[in-house]
């Protein structure tokens, strides 16, 4: 059974179409992405999973309970860090923590154990009686994923979790998600734009655009269906500038881009056909130094998934 | 409905009310016009002893005993004073109670939405009721409890001005008490439960304020009608405006209830 089983979604907010026949299903211990620019549905999607939206049609589950039928029972084992930390200024982190935490019926010995443990692994334990308010964008981000934690939830739902912080702070976070999820097992449903975001902490992904799921699968399964044609670099020690008419004239190359006199990037329909290319290379008194297949970047498969689909 | 979550909300909304001393200030701020502008007036009354009889006509006075019957024993100063305690101090608290409703509810629940942090409250395991509930709260106990001191407060005032005139503890009379004691909670309550309901709608704490506005007008219309002897302020109209104004309480808040939508408030926000 699917921790999250999301089949069918279909949402209209404002007489706008937001998500069109979304299904997915995450399984446990899973760190699953939802990929897509900004106004895709990711959020959309997190607000269904949480019962403060409701599908026009489709069904959510999660560990099996019905979302509409067991919303408390649901909301309690989730963890939610919104895209922004959305805490109380004028509440010192203790005060806005312990407001969390008794919502989520946490006991107020436990409450008080767990708050001090996850304040000494964010290392905010000094800032404690600190407003809210004074805190840096990259500290509340924090305090918010402490919230998300209190209850201890096996699932967490996790929207642009990195946004707006600088690289420093981003990483450090990204650091407690992937501990979250390779060292205490939680699910985990990442929202982000940031594709090496996406790549870094998740295994699985799904990639949504103007509410439509444009692929889904492993990030390397993705990456294979997605992109037909295949790079190679190509390194040699005599100058490529004498090989173009070659170059230009197989069938098998796509396309080719000189980089320098003695590198060039080629793109062929099939991978195997890099063994013909430097055959006929070879043959034309070209010394080859080095072929390395250049590994495609989701970067590409997204851009690629995500024009397919606006052209469509 | 669990009552402990309403009272984390409401614990929660407090500390960060609280927080605010210009709230904390606007808010006795409030409740220091019902006090000092009857207990003034009563105050010039009795130190330049104003007889009401040597300024109005007695068919005047006539009216007047009307629209109080158990002023009709009462003469000159007596008669001034009994007006404005009886008539006046009251509608006074109504007015300004459901104005610190307002304030606190406005801030309470629209503020939540202004500043973006009803969406994790929303993520939490908190039903509808609970967290309406806690929201009127709120706004409720405070601002009743401050009515209900700050007219202890103005009672004490009266009573210490006026005592040698009546030489007895006349204020409150059993009028006040059910106008204080039970019309000023009922009609907070509509006007808190009207605030919550239109915040859902409103974008702003203070857009969401307004809609409580529009209770000072049954108010205002009462107090001309007292005034005008249209309305006597006796007990049985008391206890009639006071069952009205019960069912009118029970019923828009069933509907506000009713038409609670997370959904709408999230996607305003």
């Amino acid at each position: 059974m699917a921790e999250i089983e999301v089949s069918n979604l279909f949402k209209k907010l404002g007489g706008k179409v937001v998500l069109r026949d979304i299904s997915f299903s995450i399984e446990e211990g899973d760190c699953f992405c939802l990929l897509g620019p900004n106004g895709a549905g990711k959020t959309t999607t997190l607000r269904i999973l949480l019962g403060i939206l409701r599908p026009d049609s489709g069904n959510v589950y999660v560990k099996g309970l019905d979302v509409y039928s067991h919303i408390n029972e649901i909301r309690s084992m989730i963890g939610y860090l919104p895209e922004n930390p959305f805490l109380y200024d004028r509440l010192s982190i203790w005060d806005n923590l312990e407001f969390y935490g008794k919502l989520y019926d946490v006991s107020s010995k436990e409450l008080k154990n767990r708050i001090n443990m996850l304040l000494d692994m964010f290392e905010l334990k000094d800032r404690v009686s600190d407003k809210v308010g004074t805190l840096s964008k990259g500290l509340r981000q924090r305090v918010a994923l402490i919230r998300s934690l209190l209850h201890d939830p096996s699932i967490l739902l996790l929207d642009q979790p990195t946004s707006d912080l600088d690289p420093v702070m981003a990483k450090s976070i990204r650091d407690i998600i992937r501990s979250l999820n390779k060292e205490e097992g939680k699910t985990i449903l990442v929202c982000t734009h940031n594709l090496n975001e996406a790549e870094e902490l998740c295994d699985k992904a799904a990639i949504i655009n103007m509410g439509v799921l444009l692929g889904i699968g492993s990030i390397a399964d993705i990456k294979k269906n997605m992109i037909s044609e295949h790079i190679f670099k190509i390194s040699t020690l005599t100058p490529m500038t004498k090989y173009i008419n070659l170059l230009k004239s197989l069938d098998y190359v796509v396309d080719f881009h000189i980089i320098d006199d003695y590198n060039v990037y080629v793109k062929l329909r099939n991978r195997n056909d890099v063994s013909m290319v430097i055959e006929r290379l070879v043959n034309n008194e070209c010394k080859i130094f080095e072929v390395k297949f250049q590994e495609p970047k989701l970067e590409d498969v997204f851009i690629k998934m995500v024009k397919e689909n606006e052209v469509r | 409905m669990r009552l402990d979550k309403i009272l984390i909300i409401a614990k929660k909304d407090w500390k960060e009310i609280f927080s605010s001393k210009f709230m904390f200030f606007s808010l006795l701020a409030t409740y220091l016009i019902p006090l000092i502008f009857p207990t003034v007036l009563i105050g010039i009354i009795t130190v330049f002893q104003i007889d009401l009889t040597r300024y109005v006509t007695i068919e005047e006075i006539e009216r007047l005993k009307r629209i109080i019957p158990t002023a009709i024993n009462l003469d000159g100063i007596k008669l001034f004073v009994y007006i404005i305690g009886v008539m006046l101090t009251p509608f006074l608290f109504v007015i300004f109670s459901l104005a610190s409703t307002s304030i606190i509810t406005a801030d309470s629940f629209a503020g939540e939405k202004e500043r973006k942090t009803i969406e994790a409250l929303f993520a939490a395991p908190i039903t509808d009721v609970e967290l309406f509930m806690g929201k009127l709260m709120v706004s409720f106990i405070p601002s009743i409890c401050l009515t209900y001191l700050f007219f202890t407060i103005t009672s004490i005032i009266i009573n210490f001005l006026t005592y040698d005139i009546f030489g007895y503890l006349w204020y409150p009379t059993l009028e006040v008490i059910l106008l204080i004691g039970l019309i000023t909670p009922l009609y907070a309550f509509l006007g808190m439960t009207l605030v919550i309901w239109g915040s859902s709608r409103a974008t702003s704490v203070k857009d969401a304020g307004n809609y409580a506005g529009i209770l000072v007008i049954p108010v205002v219309t009462m107090f001309i009608g007292v005034s005008i002897g249209m309305i006597a302020i006796n007990i049985f109209h008391l206890w009639i405006t006071i069952l009205i104004l019960l069912l009118i309480d029970i019923i828009v808040f069933y509907l506000s209830l009713k038409t609670f939508n997370r959904e709408r408030i999230i996607i305003t926000v």
